[in-house]
């Protein structure tokens, strides 16, 4: 085991009631690493993500930065993980400047109001995915992949250092999903992070993601290194998921090889 | 847009804010003044003046009185009000719908034929209101998938159930006196109020308000999902129990001394959100003058429309309801 | 801005002259009736001189206190009444052992149990708020006797052959129209007229001894909350005027309690103070409120409750002249003596109810 593992899961179980969903599942997150999560759908991609979260219950051990988490309170826990859900629940008007400081929230005792430090953050953070224009609009008026945007600013903005996030790109169009994960990718890069990402789209997470989990039947059936594996050891492990595919070699703008995946 | 432009609008905004705060302001600063001088006793301000003593006791303990918890009574439903549309994420969430008002009626009606000394009325009010929402939670806490809905869902249950244990109430209450009674305190009015029975009561009410300003950060948070809450490090059933019962007490305070006053929790947030846009802290102190507003107005009407005493909740919705349709069209409009 | 005030207060004023003149109306349309019968048609005011061989022959045409004519063929046998002031009316002309069916809750009145413990053995035909129709029916009665409220239920009982009639003894016209009307349907007009004799004379006792005094100022605090009092075209407003007090609550128009403020009460700063018979708050109560420590008549202690020992004399039941004479007794005890007014009221008891009222004091006291 690494020293650096930043988030690390040891034979984590878990399911809904005597339903199993996820069984003995282990596996680690360096610092400044991005691992995705592959799976067809139903296979517990979500349900992982939630048991890390704590918001399902699990049988298992999580680590971060070596500690043991099962005894932090929520606040403490929050101040080291922060979520991206599939989609955010706020159902109020609220500026969009406001909900990215809700992200500071953890560091906050009762009576403190965010800093002008904080707030400079988050303006910066909205900055970064060009949403600075937007910032004291009603969350409410913006489209669903703006609001997705925002919920990333605010779990960017903090010095968490894990990075959780579900099905990021679900509500966002062709070509944010790029930009959006790219960003969120050198932001992971640049600052003492790691993130763990469920994905849909496999092209996007062959792109940004350094590592892979495939998830099926319950547990982790294989791991892809994107970095360090070929194109035909990949192609073998993606078939065990997604059936009788191929992966093409294509060059991209950078003149960089990128793979995507298409049926065969 | 660029930076500056933006920041350029957002000034603008800020103005027409504080412009709806002064505006406001001043419009119960002026009702305050006017409710002091509508009533049945014959005060002159000659004789408050020159210190007439019997002018001096009956202004201090009725009608100063009767004001005054106008304005609070006013403020604490409305910021209620606005809590419990943010806590449930339900625009029509409010003491009326989610079976506050509703455990506090019946507590009272309870009260009216089993106790009948307005003290015990007012805390079998108390009671009732506390009942309602504590079982409301322990309904929707039944349900762990962790759906805001739910607690939506229990809240509206439990407003039936008290709507039902009143209807029987009622059917046990003699026609002639406790009946009218328990009508009577249904429809709410600011009438028996004097200076010594509200002392407890207003205290009451400010302490739940300024502590629910303390919390209101973390109300805010509470109107996204239950894991998202949790995930920016908030203790989602705790916070929402004390919030909760907060807003519960300011609101149980106003009843217990004012009877049911409908429709201002209801109405006043959704007038301050359109007004005040996207500052929720500022809203609800919004929602709070709303509130005072509407229910002072509203009084001054019940004690000077005619001969008698007229219930508030009359006049809270004939004046609620034609503004609130006036700032949704100017809303409107202005989308077009 | 203007104008959305003055809608706001057009409409309120609308509102509020429409409660008004609502229940205005329906209180001048009901006093309006004269009772004609084929007997004593011309003996609405003959009360006051009993004619020893009044007697009712059947069948008999009557007109109700709702304007409806009824004929009644025979003497009634079976009567129901669904009205706790005929009820009473029925004792006290002597024709309680003909009732077949009383309304709900007889049990709340003590005047039953002292007077005719046996009338709350009897079937229960409901209230005016919930009339149980079918209960009714099936005592088969000859006569059925109701509120004027309940006058669709009448009209279903004369559409099933059983005789109706509807009373509104909501004044003390009202009430004397309705013993002449139950006295002819039911043929005790002697017993009436006794009734009638007394209550005349206790009238005219008390005109002659306060004839010279001021009327002092009273405020009626009702039955379900101190802040509701008696208007001008209510009973009780009658009923202190007859005791030679001044109603305060004379200065509103309205036939029923209305609901006033502490405020409204100081300003009228009553000289005495008289809580309704069934008052849900005690005199402690009031001498204790500190909004009324300014009131002349807390100050004085001057804060009465009328009994409620055998009945509410503050409803328009036979017994209610006995409400002014204890009134009068309280305003003016040099006028008319505690002595006096018990004694009056012992002597009501007696003759048409059959008990001694001084004896229950009594036992109460004990």
């Amino acid at each position: 085991m690494s020293n650096n593992a930043m988030l690390s899961v040891k034979d984590l179980t878990s399911g809904y009631g005597d339903k199993v969903i996820l069984n003995g599942i282990s596996f680690e997150v360096r610092k400044n690493e991005v691992v995705g999560i592959l799976g067809a759908n139903g296979c517990g991609k979500t349900t992982l993500i939630n048991s890390l979260c704590r918001i399902i219950s699990s049988k298992g051990e999580v680590l971060v930065d070596g500690t043991d988490v099962s005894t932090w309170s929520n606040r403490v826990f929050a101040q080291n993980c922060s979520l991206v859900p599939q989609k955010s629940g706020i159902g109020i008007d609220i500026s969009v400047l406001d909900v990215v400081l809700m992200g500071f929230n953890p560091f906050l005792s009762l009576m403190a109001r965010p800093t002008k430090e904080m707030v400079t953050k988050a303006e910066k953070q909205l900055k970064v995915f060009a949403l600075e224009d937007r910032m004291y609009d009603n969350f409410q008026n913006l489209s669903e992949g703006q609001k997705q945007i925002v919920i990333i600013c605010r779990s960017l903005v903090t010095d968490t250092k894990v990075l959780l996030m579900d099905e990021p790109e679900s509500s966002l169009d062709f070509a944010i999903r790029y930009s959006m994960l790219d960003t969120v990718s050198k932001q992971i890069k640049e600052t003492d992070k790691c993130a763990l990402i469920s994905l849909h789209d496999v092209n996007l997470a062959l792109r940004y993601c350094d590592k892979l989990l495939l998830v099926k039947d319950d547990s982790i059936s294989s791991v892809i290194d994107v970095t360090a594996e070929d194109r035909i050891t990949i192609e073998q492990k993606l078939k065990t998921i997604y059936g009788d595919i191929k992966l093409l070699s294509v060059p991209d703008s950078e003149n960089k090889e990128s793979l995507i995946m298409v049926k065969a | 847009m660029d930076s500056a432009t933006v920041q350029l609008s957002r000034q603008k905004q800020h103005k027409k804010e504080i412009l709806c705060f002064v505006i406001g302001s001043v419009l119960l600063c002026a009702l305050f003044l006017i409710s002091l001088f509508i009533g049945k006793y014959p005060f002159t301000i000659e004789g408050l003046l020159s210190g007439n003593e019997r002018q001096w006791l009956i202004f201090k303990m009725l009608r100063l009185s009767r004001s005054i918890v106008g304005v609070i009574g006013g403020f604490a439903l409305g910021v209620a009000g606005y809590i419990f549309q943010t806590v449930f994420r339900n625009p029509l969430a409010s003491p009326d719908i989610i079976g506050v008002a509703s455990g506090a009626s019946a507590g009272a009606a309870f009260g009216i034929l089993f106790f009948s000394t307005s003290l015990m009325v007012t805390a079998c009010a108390f009671g009732g209101a506390f009942l309602a929402v504590v079982f409301t939670l322990l309904l929707a806490s039944i349900d762990r998938s962790g759906k805001n809905s739910t607690v939506v869902l229990a809240g509206i249950a439990v407003h039936a159930l008290a709507q039902t244990i009143l209807m029987c109430l009622k059917l046990i209450a003699d026609p002639e006196k406790e009946l009218a009674s328990i009508e009577y305190w249904i429809m709410g009015s600011l009438n028996g109020i004097n200076s010594n029975s509200i002392k407890f009561n207003i205290l009451l009410i400010a302490i739940s308000l300024v502590l629910l300003f303390v919390f209101h950060r973390k109300a805010v948070i509470l109107a996204s999902d239950e894991g998202e809450a949790k995930m920016l490090g908030l203790n989602v059933n705790a916070t929402r129990l004390i919030v909760l019962l907060l807003s519960t007490v300011a609101v149980a305070s106003v009843v217990s001394m004012a009877g049911l006053i409908s429709f201002v929790g209801l109405v006043a947030p959704h007038i301050a959100k359109r007004l005040i846009k996207n500052n929720s802290i500022a809203t609800m102190f919004m929602c709070g003058i709303l509130g005072s507003i509407l229910l002072e107005s509203a009084d001054i009407f019940a004690r000077s429309a005619a001969q008698t005493e007229l219930p508030v909740s009359v006049f809270t919705s004939i004046i609620g309801v034609p503004f609130l349709v006036f700032i949704i069209l100017k809303g409107g409009l202005k989308h077009e | 801005m203007k104008k959305f005030l003055a809608l706001i207060l057009v409409s309120a004023m609308l509102f509020a002259v429409g409660c008004n003149s609502v229940t205005g109306t329906s209180e001048t349309s009901e006093i309006t009736q004269e009772p004609t019968t084929e007997t004593s048609s011309s003996e609405t005011t003959a009360e006051i001189t009993p004619i020893d061989n009044k007697v009712t022959s059947y069948p008999v045409t009557i007109t109700d206190q709702a304007g409806r004519e009824v004929v009644i063929e025979e003497e009634p046998k079976n009567l129901v009444s669904g009205y706790y002031i005929t009820s009473s009316l029925f004792i006290a002309l002597g024709i309680e052992d003909r009732m077949v069916g009383i309304e709900s809750s007889p049990e709340k009145r003590p005047i039953y149990a002292l007077s005719r413990p046996e009338l709350l053995e009897l079937p229960q035909v409901g209230s005016q708020k919930k009339f149980d129709f079918e209960a009714c029916v099936a005592l088969e009665p000859d006569l059925v006797v109701l509120p004027k409220k309940l006058s669709d239920v009448a009209e279903q009982l004369e559409a099933l052959g059983i005789d109706a009639i509807l009373v509104n003894p909501e004044n003390e016209e009202g009430l004397i129209e309705t013993i002449n009307i139950i006295s002819v349907a039911t043929n005790s007009q002697k017993e009436a007229d006794k009734l009638l004799t007394f209550i005349d004379g206790v009238k005219s006792t008390l005109k002659q001894s306060l004839s010279d005094v001021d009327p002092v100022s009273l405020y009626l605090g009702g039955n379900s909350s101190f802040l509701s009092t008696a208007a001008s075209g209510m009973y009780q407003s009658d009923m202190i005027a007859l005791a030679g007090g001044k109603n305060v609550g004379d200065e509103i128009n309205d036939t029923y309690w209305v609901d006033v403020s502490y405020e409204q009460i100081l300003a009228w700063n009553p000289q005495y103070i008289i809580l309704a018979s069934n008052a849900e708050y005690t005199v402690e109560d009031i001498l204790n409120d500190k909004s009324l420590q300014l009131c002349d008549a807390v100050k004085n202690g001057k804060v009465y409750k009328l009994p409620s020992d055998a009945e509410a004399w503050d409803s328009p039941i036979p017994s209610c002249i006995l409400g002014s004479l204890w009134i009068a007794s309280v305003l003016y005890p040099d006028s008319i003596s505690e002595e006096d007014c018990n004694k009056i009221i012992e002597e009501y008891y007696e003759t048409f109810y059959g008990f001694s009222y001084s004896s229950i004091k009594q036992a109460e006291a004990a």
